[in-house]
């Protein structure tokens, strides 16, 4: 019988077959492969682009330099500057600005491209030492060898994936000499944490920028520019296919004067990144065909910057969603690093004693008055609505003559528990007209040993309350599961009285002082354990809702220097 | 075979203080490493939460070797015991990937003694 | 009972968590071998039925260390509001053939919950549930518990005390409906010196 079970009680748990390794080295294995495969390209690219940066120099003519057409509808604009250079005693011709695609969609930036370089003047270009016709005008960053940031992320999914195969596990069924500390998974899970919130933060962050942030701030800009009559030399709808289907946008290239000479442009708004859909697209050439007179804007400090509408449409609101990427990737990497730093010293770092700041705080409570109405209201209203359906059944059977008695007796008790929590909204409701107490900590947060001084103050009328006490309470909370349920159990270990009266003049305000233990527990807080100290308000009233509220506090372990 | 030792043979250390010690290890098998930690962790009723507050790996170690370590101990949590929840300090030598432990369990806090609640 | 049963350290207590879930699940003739042939027999889907506090968690962990190859190990919280949506949280993405689906909690599934389980699990090796009763899946074992039971794994826990607690086995075992868990987590109240409701 085919069973990949491990059958010998004594042998690692962690034992693997060799189908279970074949499958994963397989599904792993592809994962690198074709990761490597595209850093191996991307990586041939970015070295092909940046081989001219170790080229030698030499001086070349321009012949001409202008713009032309690719042909290509996703990038349609091309710098077209053609220029000589002698070598060896030969002359060449060249027509590459720079290694890499040069094509754009934007008719201004191949413009301001060609225009660097002037018909009859002198420049520097770099000849392949090895291919003496190949030569350049400039040398570029490579900026795509940062693309390989992509597939190397399969390279190191497939990577760690092939190790954790391939890796022997941790084996032992003696419960005793098992590692303990292997358990902690807090840092690792952080780690990750971080360093997805980055990834996040930084892609949101990026896309915001480009899609939103600064094509607004160019918009804001062009309000300053002069408005400028122009007319249509080409309208169309550009189309192009991409992974994910067709990609539309419209293509408007538009001439005016400006400066004393005439320039050209295909600027029709600062959101291009944002994409039109064929529809837009349709619409904003329809509105500019062909040999058409409009109107542009043009920046009067630099005028061949130019743009067709510098309208704000509700569309370019789209580019605001990465602000969402960015906003949860900070949040992330903030908790995450937070949850790092907290109690990681390094080797030989001291101790470190993080402490807020020491001063005055005032206390919230755990839970507010308010927070205990919904609470209660919510659960209220979901019990009562769900067990209403079978009540008005129940009824509408001893309406018609015909009593459902099993019905009936069965709802008697989920009646009664909806009766108690309409009565517990009731009462939380009532409570909220209660006297609200207001505690404020001299020092916000104390330590073991401290004199710990504690101040009261009551809004509302807090002549209603006849006897108050507040006390400091110290307990152990421990969670566990019982089955899937989950459970917390609590054990008071501390108490101290810091009010107990019943005179009217104390009540409404004041003050009390304590020394907490120095041969006691700080607070403490693990993931399933932890170790709470709470101040405990209580006042009774008569004939009416009691007030209470409990406010945690943080009781800090005792200074280095005090031990 | 694994041993953990502190060089002042003593188990009790108050926050702030530094723990040093030397492990040793005598292995039957090659390990990609071993790692010494000093961590907490609690038992009682609660289900066990432990974390690692200081670690020193030895990449690719010999079968057989010795290392010291330094170790500074925060200011908490103490060591303590109440009702439900016991929380104790070690430090651990780890063997990778076997997973060979050897434990030495120590005390921290400002007393030589958990602390002890209720 | 002998009321001399000391405070103890929580670390201390026989009962406290660590031991309880290191105690390996026993049933009376039971086999690995004969597990093992009957879930091969089952077409490796079949579920561990038995009522709360009897082991099924504990054997279903024990079936996940003895699985070779990736093992998802997934449990519907009790008092659940949305089981489904717990499960599919917790599934590998994709579940391929090389997965082994443990679902610990399935009796809070509905029967749409279980349509969805079983479809999304369709590729996986194996599939093995816990349930309250015999249901949807065919029945791997039937766990249950008696008052014998609980005296072997608290002999396991605290040999010296079992004697001690001999004249509240039966009653603490039927108090908690067979619960062992739950008497568990009473042992550990009293050998904390929590709870003397036990204690003559």
């Amino acid at each position: 019988m085919n069973t990949s079970f491990n059958t010998s009680p004594s042998a690692p748990s962690g034992c693997r077959s060799l189908s279970g390794k074949g499958v994963g080295t397989l599904f792993f294995g592809l994962f690198f492969l074709m990761g490597s495969l595209f850093v191996f390209f991307i990586l041939g690219e970015a070295l092909r682009q940046a081989a001219p940066w170790w080229w030698p120099k030499t001086s070349c003519t321009i012949i001409s330099s202008g713009v032309e057409s690719t042909g290509e509808d996703e990038d349609p604009y091309r710098p077209a500057v053609r220029y000589q250079y002698q070598l060896d005693g030969r002359d060449f011709e060249g027509t590459l600005v720079a290694r890499g695609d040069n094509a754009t969609s934007s008719y201004d930036r191949a413009r301001d491209q060609a225009a660097r370089y002037v018909v009859g003047s002198s420049t520097t270009c770099r000849v392949s030492p090895t291919h003496p016709a190949l030569a350049v005008l400039e040398r570029r960053i490579p900026w795509i060898a940062f693309a390989v940031l992509f597939p190397l992320i399969f390279v190191v999914i497939g990577g760690i994936g092939l190790w954790a195969v391939w890796r022997g596990s941790a084996s032992s069924d003696d419960a005793d000499s098992q590692s303990i500390s292997q358990k902690a998974s807090k840092g690792r899970g952080h780690k990750i944490a971080l360093v997805v919130g980055l990834i996040f933060g930084v892609v949101g962050g990026t896309l915001f920028l480009f899609l939103f942030a600064l094509p607004a701030v160019h918009q804001l800009r062009s309000m300053g520019w002069t408005e400028t009559p122009c007319t249509i030399v080409g309208s169309e709808v550009r189309s192009w296919s991409t992974d994910d289907g067709t990609s539309y946008r419209p293509d408007v290239l538009y001439e005016y004067q400006a400066g004393g000479r005439s320039w050209r442009s295909n600027r029709t708004t600062f959101f291009s990144a944002l994409s039109s859909g064929y529809d837009n697209a349709r619409d904003v050439v329809g509105s500019h065909p062909d040999g058409s007179k409009s109107t542009c804007w043009v920046d009067p400090g630099n005028p061949g910057r130019s743009v067709l509408d510098r309208d704000f449409h509700p569309m370019h609101l789209l580019g605001l969603l990465p602000l969402i990427f960015l906003i949860a990737g900070a949040a992330l990497s903030r908790w995450a690093w937070g949850q790092m730093r907290t109690g990681r010293p390094s080797e030989m770092e001291g101790p470190k004693d993080e402490a807020p700041g020491e001063g005055p705080l005032v206390l919230k409570p755990q839970v507010s008055p308010i927070g205990k109405v919904l609470g209660a209201l919510f659960f209220c209203l979901f019990w009562n609505g769900i067990v209403s359906v079978f009540v008005v059944q129940a009824w509408k059977g001893w309406e018609r003559g015909h009593p459902d008695w099993f019905l009936t007796l069965f709802l008697v008790p989920f009646v009664l528990v909806g009766l108690a929590t309409i009565g517990a909204v009731g009462y939380l409701v009532l409570s909220l007209a209660n006297p609200r107490p207001r505690l404020t900590l001299d020092n916000a947060t104390p330590r073991l040993g401290d004199e710990f001084r504690m101040s009261w103050r009551f809004t509302g009328r807090a002549t209603r309350i006849r006897q108050l006490s507040i006390l400091l309470e110290g307990r152990e909370e421990a969670t566990y599961q019982r089955g899937t349920d989950t459970h917390t159990d609590r054990e008071v270990f501390a108490t101290h009285t810091l009010v107990d009266t019943g005179n009217d003049w104390e009540i409404p305000r004041g003050a009390a002082t304590t020394v907490i233990p120095h041969d006691t527990m700080h607070s403490f807080e693990g993931n399933s354990n932890k170790i709470v100290w709470e101040i405990k308000v209580a006042g009774v009233i008569d004939r009416w809702p009691d007030v209470s509220q409990d406010f945690t506090i943080t009781i800090r372990p005792m200074r280095v220097e005090d031990l | 075979m694994l041993t953990i030792t502190t060089d002042t043979g003593g188990h009790w250390f108050k926050p702030g203080e530094t723990i040093e010690g030397t492990v040793s290890w005598h292995l039957d098998d090659d390990a990609e490493a071993v790692e010494i930690r000093l961590f907490w962790y609690t038992e009682g009723k609660g289900t066990q939460d432990v974390e690692v507050v200081n670690e020193k790996g030895i990449a690719s170690p010999d079968r057989a070797g010795n290392r010291s370590f330094r170790f500074r101990v925060p200011n908490g949590p103490y060591s303590f015991s109440g009702k439900l929840i016991t929380l104790a300090w070690a430090v651990e030598l780890v063997v990778l990937p076997s997973g060979e432990t050897e434990r030495l369990d120590l005390l921290v806090g400002p007393q030589p003694v958990e602390v002890e609640l209720g | 009972m002998n009321t001399d049963i000391r405070f103890r350290r929580p670390a201390d207590n026989p009962f406290a968590g660590r031991r309880i879930e290191s105690l390996a699940f026993r049933s009376p003739d039971f086999s690995w071998r004969r597990l093992e042939d009957r879930l091969d027999s089952l077409g490796r889907r079949c579920a561990i039925v038995g009522p709360k506090g009897s082991g099924k968690t504990t054997l279903l962990e024990a079936i996940a260390r003895r699985l070779d190859g990736p093992v998802a190990m997934i449990r519907i919280p009790g008092g659940c509001a949305h089981p489904w949506r717990s499960v599919r949280g917790q599934l590998p993405h994709p579940v391929t053939d090389g997965h082994a689906v443990l679902v610990d909690g399935c009796e809070q599934l509905g029967a749409i919950g279980w349509r969805l389980l079983l479809r999304a699990t369709r590729p996986a090796r194996y599939l093995v549930a816990t349930l309250h009763r015999n249901g949807v899946l065919p029945t791997l074992i039937e766990c249950s518990t008696n008052p014998n039971l609980l005296r072997e794994l608290v002999f396991e826990l605290a040999p010296a005390e079992t004697a001690n607690l001999e004249p509240v086995f039966d009653t603490l075992f039927h108090h908690h409906d067979r619960n062992i868990r739950l008497c568990f987590r009473d042992l550990y109240d009293v050998f904390s010196g929590r709870d003397s409701r036990l204690c003559p």
